[in-house]
């Protein structure tokens, strides 16, 4: 749509210009190159403004929702970029602990292996790239529709929210549970959907995270209507 | 090591068992309010199976549970976590059936 919207104004440009050639072909050489300068100058001014019309039109376009732990933190009016980096603040996601990928989780190829360290989250939970039983790729695998549901129209993609749903979970887990008969541990929290443009709070999910307690590793972790079940 | 003995008791520490025959049990799991039931067919043969494919992901996971370190009770413990993400992310209204299987579980949702 924006290239539509260019290339109509263009016309609307070339058409003026021509319309008005007539007139500018009577005036003296230097009155018509000044006036032919002017008329473009004007087309390319038209179209750059259009562009950002349109780019502003798209940015009203995406969305203003975001996944955070703490609502409190989104100030009503705040861009969606900074709400999101925000979320991820509040979950406790530390720069430090974020891969030099370009993406949240990326680095885990087909040929990846197995055990490489994808993030290391809070209480030393590693999650690694693992395979169809663990790791991301068991969480790829297995919840990528449920963390994509959670984060259609929203300004974050399935990982970011999976991401910040761990995070909160793993930091300050609202239920934790032991279960001694396969050394696992399982915490829980709630995370909420925010509208960035009025601050309010539209939806909520909560987190679960399944982690071995002997080897620290992440096996999944997946929203859910309830916390943790098992004596904590 | 009897492994449907094993995975019965990693799965009442998260819910309930119930209509236990050597083919299969159900499964109840609170969530969010209400509850999820899921029948589960497997047997003693289909779960020694399932340990002999998945020892080593056990190990890699889970490491040595049970203090057992040929990963089997770990690759058991590996399918208590699967068994309940699936029942947990299950339609509160519905009921799930789950077929255990060497490589992983068949799943059926009503």
């Amino acid at each position: 749509m924006k290239k539509r919207l260019k290339q109509t104004l263009a016309a609307v440009g070339v058409s003026a210009l021509i319309a008005f050639g007539g007139g500018v072909m009577r005036r003296p050489p230097w009155a018509r190159a000044t006036t032919v300068i002017l008329a473009i100058a004007v087309v390319l001014s038209t179209g750059t403004h259009a562009a950002a019309a349109a780019d502003s039109a798209s940015e009203d376009t995406v969305s203003s929702m975001v996944w955070t732990t703490d609502p409190s933190v989104i100030e009503p009016g705040m861009s969606a970029a900074d709400a999101s980096a925000a979320a991820l603040e509040a979950a406790g996601v530390s720069m430090a602990s974020v891969p030099a990928a370009p993406a949240t989780w990326g680095g885990c190829g087909v040929t990846t292996d197995p055990l490489k360290i994808v993030r290391t989250f809070p209480l030393s939970k590693l999650l690694r790239c693992g395979n169809a039983n663990y790791g991301y790729w068991h969480i790829y695998e297995r919840h990528r529709a449920n963390w994509e549901s959670k984060a259609a129209g929203t300004y974050q993609n399935w990982r970011d929210v999976a991401d910040i749903g761990m995070h909160a979970a793993l930091s300050n887990s609202a239920k934790t549970t032991y279960r001694a008969a396969n050394d696992t541990n399982c915490y829980s929290k709630r995370i909420y959907l925010v509208n960035v443009q009025t601050g309010q709070t539209v939806a909520d999910t909560i987190t679960r995270v399944v982690a071995g307690t002997r080897s620290n590793n992440v096996v999944t972790a997946f929203p859910s209507s309830g916390y943790c079940t098992g004596t904590e | 090591m009897n492994y449907y003995t094993l995975l019965l008791d990693m799965l009442r520490e998260i819910g309930t068992v119930d209509v236990e025959t050597a083919d299969g049990f159900s499964l109840v799991l609170p969530a969010g309010g209400s509850s999820v039931r899921a029948h589960v067919a497997v047997t003693e043969s289909t779960l020694a199976a399932y340990a002999d494919t998945n020892f080593a992901d056990g190990l890699a996971a889970l490491g040595f549970v049970k203090d057992d370190a040929t990963g089997r009770a770990a690759a058991i413990g590996l399918l208590a976590v699967h068994l309940e993400e699936t029942v947990a992310t299950s339609s509160h209204a519905g009921e799930v059936h789950i077929e255990v299987t060497p490589r992983g579980l068949s799943i059926t949702r009503c």
